[in-house]
């Protein structure tokens, strides 16, 4: 009798051993979450006009020239830009002007010289154009003017 | 006489006092097993980061949970790509190992969290679930999976709306992505 009870208890004991196995604990750990959030441009007044300027690999600060009128066709203070970046090489503009045109007409020249003449052109807000920069160092000022037709 | 009798008698009660004894053994056997699995373990290796954005219209950024790909569902956000190393977009992983062969649940990475930048600004993270890359059927998002020989990588990742007023700043959260795994 005693030898019978034994055996079961041994046998309890080992079947509670083999589901303590594999009730092995759980495992967790922890992740943080982040972003970072930058203004699209900054906007200053430039009497040189400087439109864009690489400020590092990548990035283009805004320049709106103040107050420059040389665009021949209409006043530059009538269009806003609200931001303007590189993406690969391709420059995206937009503006705040969100009345639709017949036309926004955009031109880019370097800083090295001549203009590069119209890129693109198109209606509504935003336009995206391509920029290869003149001096290929990367470097190279870009200017913009903006006119409506 | 009297006393051999008397001894005859004795051997007989002792002898079938013996073989009572013996009748009253039993004998079984059990067979006694272990199976002994490897713990389970589980270690974040890469945070999740959407890195640096430009904000300058209504959209969502998302990470891809399974390769950690950063994308725009427009075009008005610049995701800027000079970010430095503190600034790389990413997925969160986490490297899973154990057992080969065993299921593992996984729980977590899933809902929502709220980042909170330096002027108690937030921003709305709506995660995406777990990629498990040993998910039955393929690769995916999944709650289950099986353990390969050498563990494997599973990935979190987020959408992030924003608009093109959202204040600058640095956002975090406290809390985190809290995630758990266990045999089934």
């Amino acid at each position: 009798m005693n030898t019978q009870r034994a055996v079961i208890i041994m046998s309890a004991l080992l079947f509670a051993g083999v589901l303590t196995v594999f009730q092995a604990p759980a495992a967790t750990s922890i992740a943080t979450v982040s972003a970072e959030i930058i203004s699209p441009t900054n906007v200053a007044s430039d009497a040189a006009a400087e439109l864009l300027r690489r400020t590092s690999s990548g990035e283009f600060a805004l320049r709106i020239p103040g107050g420059a009128s040389d665009n021949g066709v209409g006043a530059l203070d009538e269009i806003t830009l609200s931001s303007i970046w590189l993406r690969g090489s391709t420059i995206v503009i937009s503006t705040s002007d969100s009345t639709p045109r017949a036309s926004l007409v955009l031109a880019l020249a370097s800083s090295g010289g001549g203009m590069n003449g119209i890129l693109s052109s198109g209606q509504g807000i935003n336009l995206s154009i391509t920029h290869t920069e003149e001096d290929g160092t990367g470097k190279g000022k870009v200017y913009a003017i903006i006119a409506y037709n | 006489m009297r006393t051999l009798t008397a001894l005859l008698v004795a051997g007989l009660v002792l002898g079938s006092s013996g073989m009572a004894l013996a009748a009253q053994t039993a004998t079984a056997t059990a067979n006694t097993q272990a199976v002994i699995v490897k713990p389970i373990t589980l270690e974040r290796v890469t945070h999740l980061n959407f890195g640096r954005l430009a904000s300058a219209a209504a959209e969502t950024i998302s990470i891809a949970a399974a390769d950690g790909a950063r994308t725009s569902d427009g075009t008005g956000v610049d995701l800027v790509t000079a970010n430095g190393a503190a600034n790389a977009p990413s997925r969160a992983t986490f490297t899973v190992a154990g057992e080969s062969g065993l299921t593992y649940s996984i729980s977590g990475g899933t809902g929502t969290i709220t980042l909170v930048n330096g002027a108690s600004d937030e921003l709305t993270v709506t995660l995406t679930g777990v990629y498990v890359p040993s998910k039955s059927g393929g690769a995916g998002i999944a709650t289950t999976g099986t353990m390969p020989e050498a563990g494997e990588t599973l990935g979190v990742g987020g959408s992030l709306p924003i608009t093109a007023t959202t204040p600058s700043g640095i956002y975090t959260n406290s809390g985190g992505i809290s995630l758990t795994v266990a045999y089934n």
